[in-house]
Order: structure tokens, then C-alpha cells, then sequence
């Protein structure tokens, strides 16, 4: 996928890989070491050991990856399935730079409020006492408030959906932006079907931006604490929050081995990604 | 400091008074300025529950400058400060969530209290003296006691459950009639003895609900992930806050809860009540304690704050702002009285003199933020949270 750094005098891309080895190879290392030791008495015991992966597994903690993993991954899924027609419509669709601005602008805006602002007003909206079961009560529909509204998985995919939409446009939008409209024009001139230029043309070339897309808001996601927080209740447990259990009694070992589980779950995932989105690529052009 | 909403003890850093004074004191440490009266400065870390919203008396008395430094209240994080980054060397007292103390004076970061030093601590009583938040396993004196409670948990008055009346933690944790209904606080540290505690009263072999061990804290999570299959629970609150508005909005008719969440309910004019418990309460403790650097002129200092913190207007501001009960209620109402403080006011320091007689004095138990299994425990948790 990277070209490799022909033009790039070496002493920058020197600089580079030594500043990447810093501040992100050696605090890695850390804690693949951290994971093989054990703690005392707030205190790390040189001794390699296994314990803290033991750990992992007995406590159930293990699951906190995969349900962070599948939380983040329905989302993710979600955003495509929204942002790929909003940003293809803002890229090709519209020619008003007006509307372009102003949509852009209004996604913009949300962030100016803290995500914990913006995400406390599901509890209001979903909650046993709240206007959706006080609809569905007062039309008959159900005889019982429904409880799995909120304070449960379905609460927490729904207040991520919001805030991680707009890392996937933008990527999508730029990636658009860039198809030249040429293309797509000598694509319908050959009697291409719209739904034909979208597989053949459309997706190929927008691919660098879905790939994008799908880094900035999958990952951040799997890292994300303030929505399962306030919209899961303590009844969704994500990875953020079993961390920072850990942390709360020094307990680095498990902490560092828990971090490692998910890391090496997430390298596979992109290793995988990227071969069948490489493949994709080559066999699509 | 975005962590209101964590878990753990959060409490001292978000309650209602400690939460306006807590913002100021974050964004800079808190400088009384008093430079015709200050001989020297006293140099305090502590949670924000323990910080006044001015130190003038602190000033007219002691003749000390304080500057307190607020720190989120983290067993983790007073670890971290005081071993690694010697806090010590720059405090003069530490006022920390007690348990804390067995490791840190074990292991030479606290020294021992001197009682002589102190004038007031005579008049403090021997059982909030003796709490094990104060003391090391071998009945050391590390702490003071600064400011301490006993939490039990919230409820909306009904015929089955009337306002008063003792009742058993069962209610919380193993109630057929309210499915569904409770909301617990998102920690091991409190839910967890709790739970012992209703066990234990219902025969269960727990010796310390606050310091368990692993069989006992296994024991206890089965009970938990049983009463969770059932649907026992609504959901888990992290911060002050969210409690607040989780029993207030009837998310939750039943919720393991800190007293001002009650208070403020009830100020709201909601019908809740706060509960006397059958079977003992979750009682707290935050303490001072001396760092093992502090000699001569600075120790001078930390026991001339320590001993101000022990008298009555400092009892006297915490009871009427905060609800909480303090060493010496005694000295606070004479304070109330010396200064012309009105009925209500007065009424505040008495009904919680009547609180620390019949709830602190109660065996089991006290809050203990470092059991000696605290590794089992957290992970027994995580267990529990899986689910």
C-alpha cells in the first residue's frame, strides 16, 4: 500500500522512523513486557510469568474484547451504509458549493459541545420514563416501558452512531471529491447502469477514502469510554472501562496484558483488511 | 478532571458543596493569602470532600497560610504520588480515603501519629480513633479522622418500604417484588461487601465483609451473577450525578447511593428516603496523615493543621454544607453556638451526632479501598460485570 520513500531525503525519513520508534514501537514493547510480569504489593516482581494472561481468561475479560470489537464493528458497518450515499450526494450529486459548505459546517458543529453533552440527552430520550415508551404506551403498542431501550447494547450503538459519523465522510467526501466526473460521464456514455458505475467505478476509486474511514472510526471507537458509559449503564463493559478498573488498583500486569489481547486482535484485523482490500484494488482495476 | 464519571470513590471529588469548590480549586491550587497573621504555610494534598470553600478561620487560628491541592480521589493515584513522584517532599499532610495506610505505613511513606502533639485528639471518640481506615494491622496510628459517613442506599417511600423503618440489604439485592428496579453503584469496593454484608446476615460463613477472601469473594460474585440472571438490576451508576438522576427519574426505585443523593431528592420535594440498614452499613473515612519526610518545623505545621481540622469549625461547616459527620461534634455545636448559627443549622450538627452513635458504632464494616486481596476481588468483579 505505501510507496516507498524514493523521494523523501533520508535523513527526514530517518528522523521519522526514529520518532515513531519512540513514541510508538517502545511504549508497545513496555507493555508486551508488563503483561509477562507479575505485581506484589503495588510493586512489578521481575520474574517472566504468564499470570496476568491467565487472568485474562479466568475473569472473563477476554469477552471484553470481542463485545468491544463486534460494538465497534456494527457501527462501523452502520456509517458506511449512511456516509457512502450522504458523501457520494455531497461530492457528486450537489453542485452548490453553498450546500457543500453549509453541509459540511453542520457536521462540524456537534463537536463544539463535549461528547458527554451530547450523549447524556439519549438517557432522557430512551429512559423507562422517557417520550419514545410514554409514545408506545399511550398507542397501545406495549403494555410494559421497554427496558432494553436504554442501558443496553442497543443504547450504546445508537448514541456511537452520531458522533463517529463524520469521520467516515469526510475520508468518503475527499475520496469522491477526487473522482473526476469525466470518468464517471464516459462510464454512462458506454451504457453503464448507475448501480454498474457505483461497483465498477465508483467504489474502486473511493476505496482509499473507505479505508480511511473505516481506520478513523473504527479504532477510536474501540478505545472509546464516554458513550458506553453514560448510554450502557455498567451493563455493557467495553475495554476502556475494564482497563481503567485495572488501573484504579495498580494492577499494570493485567492492564498491559489485556491491551496486548486486543492489540493483537486488531493487527490481524487490519493485516486482513488490507490483503483483501489490496486484492480488491488490483482485481477491481 | 473529566473523570466524574468513573467509578471508583468518586464521590469525595463530586458532592454537592465539595463540586463548586472543587472546580475553583482545580483550575489552581488554593492560596489563603494572609500575610500579616502567616508565620509559615502548610502544604496540603487531599480529596476535594475535605476543602472548604474559604480558609479565613483556618487563617485567624492556626496563623498558617494552607495550600491545598486537590487530587481526584483514586487509591491508585495517592499510590503513584506519594511512592513514585515523593510527594511527600513537597506536603506537609496528606488527607487521603483511608485503607490506604496498612501499605503505605508498612512500607515507611506514613509515620505515626503522636497523639501528645494534638490538643484535640483526647476529645475525639475511641471507636471513630480505632477505625481500621486509621490504623495499620498492627494498631499503628497513622490517620486522623477528618470526615467519615455511613452509606446505606436510596429508595422511593411505599407501604412495603416506609420511610424510618430498618431494613435489610435484601432489598437491594435479592428482592422478587422490584425486578429490575435497582440500580447499584459500579464498584467492587462498595457492592461488594454489601452483598457480603446481606449474605453474612443471612448465615453465610464472611468474616470481613471489607477485606475478603478469595473464597469468600467468590462466593459472594455467584450470588451477584445469580441475582443478575434473575434481573435483579437496572443498571450501574458512576457518578454522583448519574445516581442522582437515576433514582430520581425512577429508572431505579432502589439504589445503592451516597446520602446527599437523598438529600438532594428529597429538597427537590421527591418522596425517597434514605435507609437504616439491619445488617450494618458501608461506613467511610477520609484521614490525615503525615508523610514519613515531614521533621521538625514542617511536622510542626502538618500537627497544628490536623489539630484545627479536628474542632468545631471545621465540624461545623462540613455537617451544615455536606451532611457529613466529622471528629468531634461536641466542639462544632459550640461553635455553632459561640457564632449565632441559626435553628436549622444547629439542627444539622445534631442529627448527625445522632447518626455517627447509632450507625458508626455498628461492627461491620469500613470501606477498604486496599483489601489484601484486592487483585482477586477486582478480577471477581470483572466476573461479576460479564456476566
Amino acid at each position: 500500500m505505501f510507496r516507498p520513500p524514493t523521494h523523501v531525503a533520508p535523513a527526514s525519513y530517518m528522523s521519522f522512523v526514529l520518532i515513531w520508534g519512540l513514541v510508538a514501537l517502545l511504549p508497545t514493547a513496555g507493555l508486551l513486557l508488563w503483561s509477562t510480569l507479575t505485581m506484589e504489593n503495588f510493586q512489578i516482581v521481575w520474574e517472566p510469568s504468564l499470570q496476568a494472561y491467565r487472568d485474562v481468561l479466568s475473569s472473563g475479560r477476554w469477552q471484553v474484547t470481542i463485545r468491544t470489537l463486534e460494538i465497534a464493528a456494527i457501527v462501523t458497518l452502520i456509517e458506511i451504509l449512511l456516509a457512502v450515499p450522504f458523501a457520494l450526494w455531497l461530492a457528486k450529486g450537489t453542485k452548490s458549493a453553498g450546500v457543500r459548505t453549509v453541509s459540511l459546517a453542520l457536521l462540524t458543529i456537534p463537536f463544539f459541545l463535549s461528547l458527554s453533552s451530547r450523549t447524556i440527552v439519549w438517557r432522557g430520550v430512551l429512559g423507562l420514563n422517557g417520550p419514545i415508551n410514554a409514545a408506545l404506551l399511550q398507542l397501545g403498542i406495549i403494555q410494559e416501558p421497554l427496558d432494553w431501550l436504554l442501558f443496553s447494547q442497543f443504547s450504546v450503538i445508537l448514541g456511537l452512531i452520531g458522533p463517529y459519523f463524520p469521520t467516515m465522510v469526510f475520508p468518503l467526501y475527499l475520496a469522491f471529491m477526487l473522482i473526476d466526473d469525466e470518468v464517471l460521464a464516459a462510464s454512462k456514455d458506454l451504457g453503464a447502469s448507475p448501480a454498474f458505475t457505483f461497483w465498477n467505478v465508483i467504489v474502486p476509486l473511493g476505496l482509499p477514502g473507505l479505508g480511511a474511514g473505516i481506520v478513523f472510526t473504527f479504532v477510536p471507537m474501540i478505545g472509546d469510554p464516554v458513550v458506553p458509559e453514560l448510554l450502557g449503564g455498567g451493563n455493557v463493559v467495553v475495554l476502556s472501562a475494564s482497563v481503567q478498573s485495572l488501573l484504579r488498583i495498580l494492577n499494570y500486569t493485567v492492564a498491559s496484558a489485556l491491551s496486548v489481547l486486543m492489540l493483537v486482535i486488531l493487527v490481524a484485523m487490519i493485516s486482513l483488511v488490507a490483503a483483501i482490500t489490496a486484492r480488491f484494488a488490483k482485481g477491481g482495476l | 478532571m473529566k473523570k466524574s464519571s468513573s467509578s471508583l470513590l468518586t464521590r469525595r471529588s463530586v458532592l454537592r458543596a465539595g463540586a463548586a469548590l472543587g472546580g475553583a480549586a482545580l483550575a489552581s491550587p488554593f492560596y489563603a493569602r494572609n500575610a500579616f497573621a502567616a508565620t509559615g504555610k502548610v502544604r496540603v494534598l487531599g480529596v476535594t470532600t475535605v476543602a472548604l470553600p474559604a480558609w479565613d478561620g483556618f487563617m485567624a487560628d492556626t496563623g498558617l497560610e494552607i495550600e491545598f491541592v486537590p487530587i481526584e480521589s483514586n487509591p491508585g493515584l495517592y499510590v503513584q504520588e506519594v511512592i513514585a513522584n515523593e510527594a511527600g517532599d513537597d506536603f506537609d499532610l496528606f488527607i487521603f480515603d483511608g485503607g490506604i495506610e496498612d501499605r503505605l505505613g508498612a512500607s515507611g511513606h506514613f509515620q505515626a501519629l503522636d497523639p501528645a502533639a494534638m490538643k484535640m485528639w483526647d476529645k475525639v471518640s475511641a471507636d471513630v480513633k480505632a477505625s481500621p481506615l486509621l490504623q495499620g494491622p498492627d494498631g499503628t496510628q497513622y490517620g486522623a479522622p477528618i470526615v467519615f459517613n455511613a452509606d446505606s442506599f436510596g429508595y422511593w417511600v411505599s407501604d412495603d418500604m416506609p420511610a424510618g423503618e430498618d431494613l435489610s440489604w435484601g432489598m437491594v439485592f435479592e428482592n422478587e417484588a422490584m425486578l429490575g428496579k435497582v440500580a447499584l453503584e459500579d464498584t467492587w469496593l462498595t457492592t461488594m461487601p454489601n452483598a457480603a454484608l446481606y449474605l453474612k446476615g443471612k448465615g453465610a460463613a464472611i468474616g470481613d465483609p471489607s477485606n475478603m477472601t478469595p473464597e469468600e469473594a467468590k462466593m459472594v460474585v455467584d450470588f451477584l451473577i445469580e441475582r443478575k440472571k434473575a434481573g435483579q438490576f437496572r443498571a450501574f451508576w458512576h457518578s454522583y450525578e448519574e445516581s442522582v438522576d437515576m433514582l430520581g427519574n425512577q429508572e431505579a426505585m432502589i439504589e445503592e447511593c451516597w446520602e446527599p443523593v437523598v438529600k438532594q431528592l428529597q429538597r427537590e420535594g421527591k418522596d425517597v428516603a434514605y435507609a437504616n440498614c439491619s445488617e450494618g452499613y458501608s461506613k467511610w473515612m477520609i484521614g490525615a496523615y503525615l508523610p514519613s519526610q515531614a521533621e521538625d518545623e514542617r511536622l510542626a505545621r502538618a500537627y497544628t493543621a490536623i489539630d484545627w481540622f479536628l474542632g468545631g469549625d471545621y465540624g461545623a461547616q462540613i455537617a451544615v454544607n455536606q451532611g457529613y459527620a466529622t471528629a468531634n461534634p461536641e466542639a462544632s455545636l459550640q461553635f455553632a453556638a459561640d457564632n449565632g448559627w441559626d435553628a436549622e443549622q444547629t439542627a444539622a450538627i445534631e442529627d448527625n451526632m445522632a447518626k455517627v452513635e447509632r450507625k458508626m458504632a455498628l461492627p461491620d464494616y469500613w470501606q477498604n479501598a486496599s483489601p489484601d486481596h484486592v487483585d482477586v476481588i477486582e478480577s471477581e468483579w470483572a466476573r461479576f460485570k460479564q456476566a
